[in-house]
């Protein structure tokens, strides 16, 4: 199990959280324009990254805020955590 | 006249279930009917915290994971813009409350059907609550003051450091209606070997 430390209620154990995928995917401003190629990019395709991984998550049992996590993939050790809008502190990219 | 049923109403209390040494280290008494308020708003808008002041005469915990009380209500930190109000039961504070806020940017939901309080105390309270709940419950993190929504036995609940019980140190356990049969049949068995009292719902307030 992991323990994330949600940015409002401090760290807590990995059931009170739900993962919501790959962080700071942008919707495209105007989908219509979109070829069905790059509509399916935004929509499928996801970094996959062996490593250093940006994700969201959400404190379900707690107090059901989304945020962000930089989570190491290999090792699982959680990097960072940061509200949603924010930039991880520090030079991990 | 509304007609009321406590979700404990098929467990007949009190039980006395005396642990392996005839001792009993934990108990549990639900304080049912009371009033529960869910509500939202900026606590950064002056006039959103003073209507709950001069309601229930309490300002805002905008601390996360802490609770504030004073005569009989008590407020619990959720989100940081949202808290829980629970209070002495029939009480027109609903309505007052939501008279005060009518002009101002909130959400008042009254949810007093929806769930119920425990109050669970004794020696071994949080050895018992530590078998199924994942938060940290040593005295130096969840200490007077405390409160934290997190999950006992798959069940999501929020938990109340409760300073004011004349037994001693006491905790309150908010629950869903409808996980309160299971979270008290859960808790008896995690008692047992330590043995506890079941005590029938208090009466007042």
């Amino acid at each position: 199990m992991l323990q994330i430390e949600c940015p409002w209620c401090g760290a807590r154990d990995q059931q009170e959280f739900q993962y919501g995928g790959e962080a700071h995917i942008v919707r495209p401003e105007s989908p219509d324009t979109l070829t069905d190629e790059q509509w399916a990019d935004y929509l499928f395709n996801r970094a996959n990254s062996k490593g250093v991984h940006a994700e969201q998550w959400c404190h379900t049992a707690g107090c059901r805020r989304w945020f962000n996590v930089l989570r190491d993939t290999v090792s699982y050790a959680v990097l960072a955590v940061y509200r949603p809008g924010e930039r991880p502190s520090g030079s991990v990219e | 006249m509304s007609f009321r049923q406590s979700p404990l109403i098929e467990i007949e209390t009190p039980i006395h279930g005396p642990g392996v040494a005839a001792q009993a280290s934990f108990w549990i008494q639900e304080r049912p009917f009371r009033t529960h308020i869910n509500l939202r708003g900026d606590p950064a808008d002056a006039g959103f915290t003073e209507a709950v002041a001069h309601t229930i005469g309490i300002s805002l915990p905008v601390d996360p994971n802490t609770c504030a009380s004073k005569d009989n209500w008590g407020a619990c930190w959720l989100a940081p813009d949202e808290w829980l109000l629970i209070g002495p039961k029939d009480q027109d504070s609903t309505r007052d409350l939501g008279q005060r806020l009518v002009p101002l940017h909130h959400a008042l939901t009254e949810v007093s059907g929806g769930q119920t309080v425990f109050r669970v105390g004794g020696d071994g309270w949080r050895d018992v609550l530590a078998s199924a709940c994942p938060l940290d419950l040593h005295p130096r993190a969840f200490r007077a003051g405390a409160c934290a929504q997190t999950v006992i036995a798959h069940a999501n609940v929020v938990l109340i450091y409760a300073g004011d019980d004349p037994r001693g140190e006491a905790l309150d356990i908010v629950v869903r209606r409808s996980f309160a049969d299971h979270l008290a049949r859960w808790l008896m068995d995690a008692a047992a070997e330590g043995g506890f009292e079941f005590l029938a719902p208090a009466t007042s307030s």
